[in-house]
């Protein structure tokens, strides 16, 4: 059952990438990175299952959600750059 | 010497920058704060001279894993020094640039300024790859807003694909800890080193952390973000990108490639790819930075080959066990005088636009006939860029060069001395027009004497600080 969180982490890191490889457009590649985002804290939150104890281990919940916070970030600033970009076009 | 809270060099600039954007003030608050700021790093260098062990603190009283640990030891000590006399000068530069230039954007510049001069102590002084990670991101994200400064067009593209970039590298930094963090259960560096030893898995874990700091760091392949965002900002911004910011991915690198990493046959072979990288950087950057008509675009391809020579001696770090003080200190030496020089070059780019408006390196003003000042900072940042002698720059190339045929890597100490070679053409075009005396091009406009003054300094510390390096290299050498 796990196999299936790390396939699926696996499948949205390849495609996120490709879609950021191809795309021209600046929110297309930002919704692709933050696809990315997502299968890596997927893969991240799945390993805190591998301890063979019954209790999930906390650190890699704590270390994705500081993660999380750094992709909102992140995004944040590259949509205001977004949107003065397109001023500056007007 | 007194033993002091490691947190203060990080609280001290978060503080500056909530309190320069919030007062009236600001330039007042920036200075004595800078000044502040500067003396602790001083400080904290002077107290690793002291003091043989490193200095380990955890934030709060909380141990590891929950708990944040700080380390002070003799290369970070060294590097906190650099940032402080970079950070000062640049503080100094900024004070009187904002005052005559951009001044709406001087409004924000302050925040920025000491946050990412925040995010580079936090970063020298973890030893804790997560919160590596967290003081990268503080650092990139500042430095994405740095570029994006001047408010348009160019500048805002440049920094929106540095941005794209710097998140794609910070997501495969991340995959490579989660790996490290299932296989081993640890993150700190020290622990890790002592748990890689006899294991295959940290090889799977390297590929995304070494292509993520490779980004970060402009190794060749991934180059091409550097030269638009580092050359379409404020010259002020430049300078701290170009001189710092790119600087803790390949400090990272060292780290682990001395310090964590074990013994294995497959490092060898990518030890070797990175050194490639690195002589690739050196030769294509050098050779876009003489093709180069605007000075500032000159400078961020230089930049990209300096870069170079940090990963091309990855077999050194790899195969220097016994060397390893020297090693650690031909690296330190060689970023901190590219930093100063580099920072000097770019603040004097900066006075050249100031005069003449314009960028293109056949409009720069005949420095040496109009502002002697202006034309030491580029005269002495250059000789240490190229190397020549009693410069930093020549002592760490020399440290490097002996230490290459001490360990047998003839051939990485002979592409090292040709990039020497091509940096001197790459700086000549600068400073040949320094000395133009066509009536068009002599601008005799008055450059305002703080800027013209930090550039000076930093350029000359770039170049006398090859003849204290004994001095500076003590802490390093005692480990």
């Amino acid at each position: 059952m796990i196999w299936f969180y790390y396939i699926l982490a696996i499948l949205l890191v390849i495609i996120s990438l490709y879609h950021f490889i191809v795309a021209r457009n600046y929110v297309k590649r930002l919704i692709a990175l933050n696809i990315l985002g997502s299968g890596v804290f997927l893969f991240f939150i799945t390993t805190a299952k591998n301890t063979n104890t019954e209790s999930p281990d906390p650190v890699p919940h704590a270390l994705v959600l500081t993660g999380i916070v750094v992709a909102v970030s992140a995004t944040a600033i590259a949509v205001s750059l977004i949107l003065h970009l397109n001023k500056e076009e007007e | 010497m007194i033993s002091f809270d490691l947190g203060y060099l990080i609280v001290l600039p978060l503080l500056a920058s909530i309190f320069s954007l919030i007062s009236p003030i600001r330039v007042y608050i920036a200075l004595a704060f800078s000044l502040l700021s500067f003396l602790l790093s001083v400080y904290s260098f002077l107290y690793t001279l002291r003091d043989n062990t490193p200095l380990y603190q955890w934030i709060g009283g909380w141990t590891p894993p929950l708990g944040i640990g700080l380390r002070l030891d003799g290369l970070s000590g060294f590097f906190l020094l650099m940032i402080g006399i970079v950070s000062l000068f640049v503080a100094l530069y900024s004070i009187s640039f904002f005052n005559v230039e951009y001044k709406r954007q001087g409004r924000f510049f302050w925040f920025f300024f000491f946050f990412l001069w925040a995010g580079l102590n936090a970063f020298f002084l973890s030893e804790d790859l997560f919160n590596l990670y967290v003081a990268l991101e503080v650092l990139s994200l500042t430095a994405v807003i740095l570029v994006a400064l001047p408010g348009y067009k160019k500048a805002i593209k440049a920094s929106l694909n540095y941005l794209f970039l710097s998140i794609l590298a910070s997501m495969f930094y991340l995959l490579g800890i989660a790996m490290l963090y299932a296989n081993y259960g640890v993150l700190s560096m020290s622990l890790l080193s002592q748990k890689l030893s006899d294991t295959q898995e940290f090889i799977y874990a390297l590929f995304p952390i070494t292509i993520a700091l490779a980004i970060k760091s402009a190794l060749l392949p991934f180059h091409f973000w550097l030269p638009p965002a580092h050359s379409s900002t404020v010259a002020p911004a430049s300078a701290l990108l170009s001189s710092l910011v790119i600087k803790p991915p390949a400090y990272l690198m060292l780290r682990l490639w001395m310090e964590v990493l074990p013994k294995d046959k497959s490092l060898e072979y990518l030890s070797i790819v990175l050194s490639i990288m690195g002589a690739l950087a050196i030769f294509i950057g050098s050779y876009y930075a003489i093709r180069q008509k605007t000075i500032k675009r000159l400078l961020a391809y230089s930049t990209v080959a300096q870069m170079g020579y940090l990963f091309i001696m990855v077999p050194l770090y790899y195969h220097g066990e016994i060397l390893k003080e020297a090693v650690l200190q031909a690296f330190a030496l060689q970023v901190f005088s590219h930093a100063l020089a580099k920072a000097s070059m770019f603040l004097s780019s900066g006075n050249a636009i100031y005069v003449a408006k314009r960028d293109e390196l056949s409009y720069m003003p005949g420095f040496a006939h109009s502002h002697p000042f202006t034309f030491f900072a580029l005269f002495f940042s250059g000789a240490t860029l190229i190397g020549l002698p009693l410069s930093a720059g020549f002592v760490a190339k020399f440290l490097f060069l002996e230490l290459s045929i001490k360990l047998g890597f003839f051939l990485h100490g002979g592409i090292m001395l040709l990039g020497s070679l091509l940096a001197s053409l790459y700086v000549y075009p600068i400073w040949k027009e320094c000395f133009s005396s066509h009536p068009t091009k002599f601008y005799d406009k008055p450059i305002p004497q703080l800027m013209e003054i930090s550039a000076f300094l930093l350029g000359f510390l770039a170049f006398s600080s090859g003849m204290i390096t004994g001095f500076l290299l003590e802490g390093i050498a005692r480990g």
